[in-house]
């Protein structure tokens, strides 16, 4: 499967970390200064394994990910602490050139929205082509090949018959299948996933899914993947970040989280979720089937820049009490590979969905 | 892409039907009788009913129209009403003139449009772009007879760089022709190229800020590839409308710029034939010019074709 001008996957034990994330901090330049977004997330990939960061639009989760990639505007942000460690090496203090070397072929990302993250001006063969020729000093007809056999990979019928067609030409679920094939074409050790199936229908939204399952086993890749979807992260994930107004709330297996949430954020969102799996979300919102309704949670998100006091949630939140607000809540271990960022989570016990 | 361009041929036909009814119809609309002004202050009434029956002017309007486009299909646009000459071999001995003017002027433009646009889309905000965008208006602004008196001053009275008049044919002398062109062409080019810069400008900025170019740096490609490779090509495709259009200016334009440096374009000829009244010369520059339009509106066309691969399937 691999051709001589691409490295082979890597055969290292598969529970060793590809990238490691330290007190990651992303400020942004505002009317009012630098105002923070991203405040001391830390988390860990390991090969083989996907993380899923939830959150809601404006929780930090795809500006996380962004640093991570180095892709951030350099004039209207920066990254004044924290660490990424992608084999040993610090992304964030990498020189722009450096970065680029790495990016693509090291470390990739495929993007939701494919209609618009691919270029309708190349074919989708000259756009994976061109990241194997960037990384591999491949000649072109070597890219070429590549190009159609990731096409292959990811399940596209007659890749070397597609592989000269444009991306309009392409039905979205295929377009995203040849977002993922560029992502994977230099067999990277971390794939970041943003919102990839967001676009796309349920059925359609499951094969891509499996692609990207299959990619990750075959590969080893780590895959850090970023949605607001909690139906998506039960489907993918093996261990789950959450993120609210900059910060990681709450990080725990998938099951353990599912089963048994340990932060009222993460309840809130579990309970806002239809049960895609057993019933569809109008019987589950129906009364009388003995069913829990779909619940909301009140109010809205705070904004970057007026951060309130103590606990972010805590306006939100069913649970506060005074401590809340007088105390910065910090990660509390609540079981063994599991924290949540609660004064009061070994206090409660809240509502899984399992 | 061949479907395209046949398409686009065959699109041009009716255009051109409908182009020489209008050019044609020049006759009806211009004031005055060509063959009094021919014939003189003193003729006689014979005379000139004489010159009339001679012209063919007293003919119906279609059997004028039919003898004059089955010639013109030919390449024969009949001959001029004062110097007896054939329409077609003025036009041929002053078209090389036009064209280098106006060839000159177009690569003048670029070779500033394009820098310029790209520099001031890469450095939105810095001195680089506020310096771009005032030149731009600045170009825009002024008026190329006043421009042109400028330059000449400047390269030829005052530096003594650069002749003022003149036209050296490029089979006589490529470097006398290049020097000769140079005042002229920038006169000319000014305004194209302050336009085509505004243009690139502002549709670089939007291309580069779409989600396919971020998809590119996240390929990891160098920052040159990821703005003339998927920048560029996608930027490019209303800066080519504008650059149709600004051709269409350029040979009107000429008029202007031709009789400034003294240079025996088109322009020249055009003038003298509008003084004169001298219709099939007039029909004649005006057909030829709306057909060089038209093919510069073709190639814009399949550039589109090219640029976009939508438009080739549509």
């Amino acid at each position: 499967m691999t051709t001589p001008d691409v490295t082979p996957p890597s055969f290292a034990p598969s529970r060793d970390v590809a990238l490691q994330v330290d007190g990651l901090t992303v400020e942004f330049a505002t009317d009012r200064g630098w105002t923070r977004v991203v405040d001391g997330v830390s988390f860990s990939v390991l090969r083989g394994e996907t993380l899923a960061i939830v959150g809601e639009s404006g929780s930090g989760k795809s500006v996380t990910s962004l640093a991570c990639m180095g892709l951030l505007p350099r004039r209207s942000s920066r990254t004044p602490s924290g660490t990424a460690e992608l084999d040993g090496v610090d992304l964030l203090s990498l020189p722009v050139r450096a970065m680029e070397d790495l990016r693509g072929d090291r470390i990739a990302m495929a993007f939701q929205e494919p209609m618009t993250s691919l270029n309708p001006a190349y074919t989708v063969g000259d756009q994976i082509a061109e990241v194997v020729r960037r990384h591999r000093d491949a000649a072109r007809k070597e890219g070429w090949r590549r190009a159609v056999e990731v096409l292959d990979l990811v399940g596209i019928p007659r890749a070397a018959e597609r592989v000269k067609s444009y991306p309009h030409e392409f039905s979205g679920g295929m377009r995203q299948r040849v977002m993922i094939a560029m992502a994977i074409a230099c067999e990277p050790a971390v794939l970041i996933a943003d919102e990839l199936t967001t676009a796309l229908d349920v059925t359609i939204q499951a094969q891509v899914l499996d692609v990207v399952r299959q990619m990750r086993d075959q590969l080893g890749m780590a895959v850090l993947f970023i949605t607001h979807d909690l139906a998506v992260v039960a489907d993918i994930a093996d261990r789950v970040l959450v993120m609210y107004a900059g910060q990681e709330v709450e990080t725990s297996a998938v099951d353990d989280l599912f089963a048994r949430p340990a932060h009222p954020y993460t309840e809130g969102l579990l309970r806002s979720m239809p049960q895609s799996s057993t019933a569809t979300a109008a019987t589950a919102t129906a009364v009388g089937t003995g069913r829990r309704r779909l619940d909301s949670i009140p109010g809205q998100p705070p904004v970057p820049g007026s951060m309130p006091a103590g606990c972010r949630f805590a306006p939100r939140c069913p649970y506060a009490v005074e401590a809340c607000v007088d105390g910065v809540p910090e990660l509390l271990q609540v079981r063994p590979e599991h924290f949540a960022r609660c004064t009061r989570a070994l206090e409660l016990t809240l509502r899984g969905t399992r | 892409m061949l479907r395209l361009l046949v398409r686009r041929l065959l699109l041009m036909v009716p255009i051109m039907v409908l182009v020489s009814f209008i050019v044609f119809g020049l006759v009806l609309l211009v004031p005055g009788d060509p063959a009094i002004a021919l014939a003189g202050p003193n003729a006689t009434e014979q005379r000139v009913e004489a010159i009339r029956e001679n012209l063919g002017l007293n003919d119906p309007i279609l059997q004028q129209y039919g003898r004059w486009i089955g010639g013109a299909i030919q390449g024969d646009l009949g001959e001029s009403l004062f110097s007896g000459r054939s329409v077609s071999q003025a036009i041929a001995e002053r078209v090389p003139v036009t064209m280098s003017l106006a060839g000159a002027a177009l690569l003048i433009a670029l070779l500033i449009a394009v820098p310029a646009g790209i520099v001031a889309a890469t450095n939105r905000g810095r001195p680089a772009d506020s310096m771009a965008t005032v030149g731009a208006s600045l170009g825009l602004a002024m008026p190329s007879f006043w421009l042109g008196l400028v330059l000449v001053l400047l390269f030829s009275v005052w530096l003594g760089w650069l002749p003022a008049t003149g036209y050296i044919p490029f089979g006589e002398n490529p470097a006398a022709w290049a020097v000769h062109l140079i005042l002229p062409a920038l006169t000319l080019g000014a305004a194209a190229a302050a336009e085509t810069t505004r243009q690139l400008r502002g549709s670089l900025t939007d291309v580069l800020g779409q989600d396919y170019v971020r998809t590119a740096r996240a390929k990891g490609l160098r920052r040159h590839t990821v703005v003339f490779k998927h920048g560029l090509k996608n930027a490019a495709i209303p800066v080519v409308t504008v650059l149709g259009f600004q051709v269409a200016f350029l040979l009107g334009g000429s008029v202007v710029v031709e009789q400034l440096f003294a240079l025996p374009g088109l322009g020249g000829l055009a003038i003298r034939a509008v003084l004169n009244r001298d219709l099939p010369m007039i029909q004649g520059v005006v057909m030829f010019t709306a057909v060089i339009v038209m093919i510069v509106n073709l190639v814009v066309d399949l550039l589109y074709g090219w640029l976009n691969p939508k438009v080739r399937t549509a």
